[in-house]
């Protein structure tokens, strides 16, 4: 029946984003653990600290840009999950994250499409760092 | 020492990662969405959207797939768009300047909303933000209809 396999068909989709997030989830875990334990994250924000706090954010926030546009929306989401972060935080570096994720495999699709990707990927970009320096700004 | 600390990375990691089970009920839904036909009927919803773009109506497919379903997953239907020749070269990228940033809204917000974010102030700023950034493409890119 068409119910039943859609069912199946979701279900597989759904069990397939939890396996994807659970490789990186994990690891990243591990890995934030034990740099954290070791006492390296304060070394990591104060290389990258300059930059992020032209948009409020904290040098270690650079991973998680690092982490959803390289790997998926889920690795980053997975990296600020593991990171403390204010609400205020949270939220732009959300923002960032949602207009602005997996650059690699989706302008890659786009590209495909026959959409011209540069602009794709430019428009993007640029958006990113705008909403983020206009949410730094206007939010308390 | 060390060993101590990826076994609690790797609990904490395993908690997140249950934490998220509703992730499979909501591709279930999005899945079952998909097959009924409810997709294509939404696509003819997106017409006030397209207009001020400066898109035709076949756009309106690749826009709900797209927003529905994400880019990777909808991948296939603005794929077959594409490949149908339907919309110029220009008219796909103005739809995907504004799909790239503004995709998958259901599932990314719910996301984001289990994370801690504000979830309909995201989806607020994804939203325009895609609008003003489209608008502006359409006006580089394509001629007045």
């Amino acid at each position: 029946m068409q119910l039943t396999a859609s069912i199946t068909k979701g279900t597989r989709a759904g069990l397939k984003v939890l396996w994807e997030m659970s490789k990186v989830m994990i690891p990243a875990m591990v890995v934030v653990n034990v740099l954290d334990k070791a006492g390296a994250l304060p070394y990591l924000s104060q290389a990258l600290g300059p930059a992020m706090a032209l948009i409020g954010l904290p040098g270690e926030a650079a991973l998680v840009l690092v982490s959803a546009n390289f790997m998926s929306i889920f690795a980053g989401l997975a990296t600020m999950m593991a990171l403390s972060l204010t609400a205020k935080q949270i939220t732009i570096l959300s923002a960032m994250m949602m207009i602005c994720h997996a650059a690699v495999s989706e302008t890659a699709i786009v590209a495909k499409a026959g959409a011209r990707a540069g602009w794709v990927l430019w428009t993007r970009l640029v958006s990113m760092v705008v909403v983020a320096a206009l949410l730094n700004w206007l939010l308390p | 020492m060390i060993l101590e600390w990826i076994w609690d990375g790797f609990v904490t990691g395993v908690l997140k990662i249950a934490a998220l089970w509703w992730l499979v009920p909501l591709m279930i839904a999005i899945q079952v969405l998909k097959d009924t036909g409810w997709l294509a009927k939404m696509a003819g919803w997106m017409r006030p959207l397209l207009a001020p773009l400066r898109l035709p109506g076949d756009a309106g497919l690749p826009m709900v797939a797209g927003m529905a379903i994400g880019l990777t997953y909808g991948a296939g239907v603005i794929l077959q768009v594409g490949e149908e020749g339907k919309l110029t070269r220009a008219e796909l990228t103005v739809t995907c300047v504004f799909l790239g940033i503004c995709h998958a809204v259901i599932e990314e917000t719910i996301l984001f909303s289990a994370a801690g974010a504000n979830g309909l102030l995201l989806v607020s700023i994804r939203a325009v933000t895609g609008l003003v950034v489209a608008l502006g493409a359409s006006r580089i890119l394509l001629p007045k209809r």
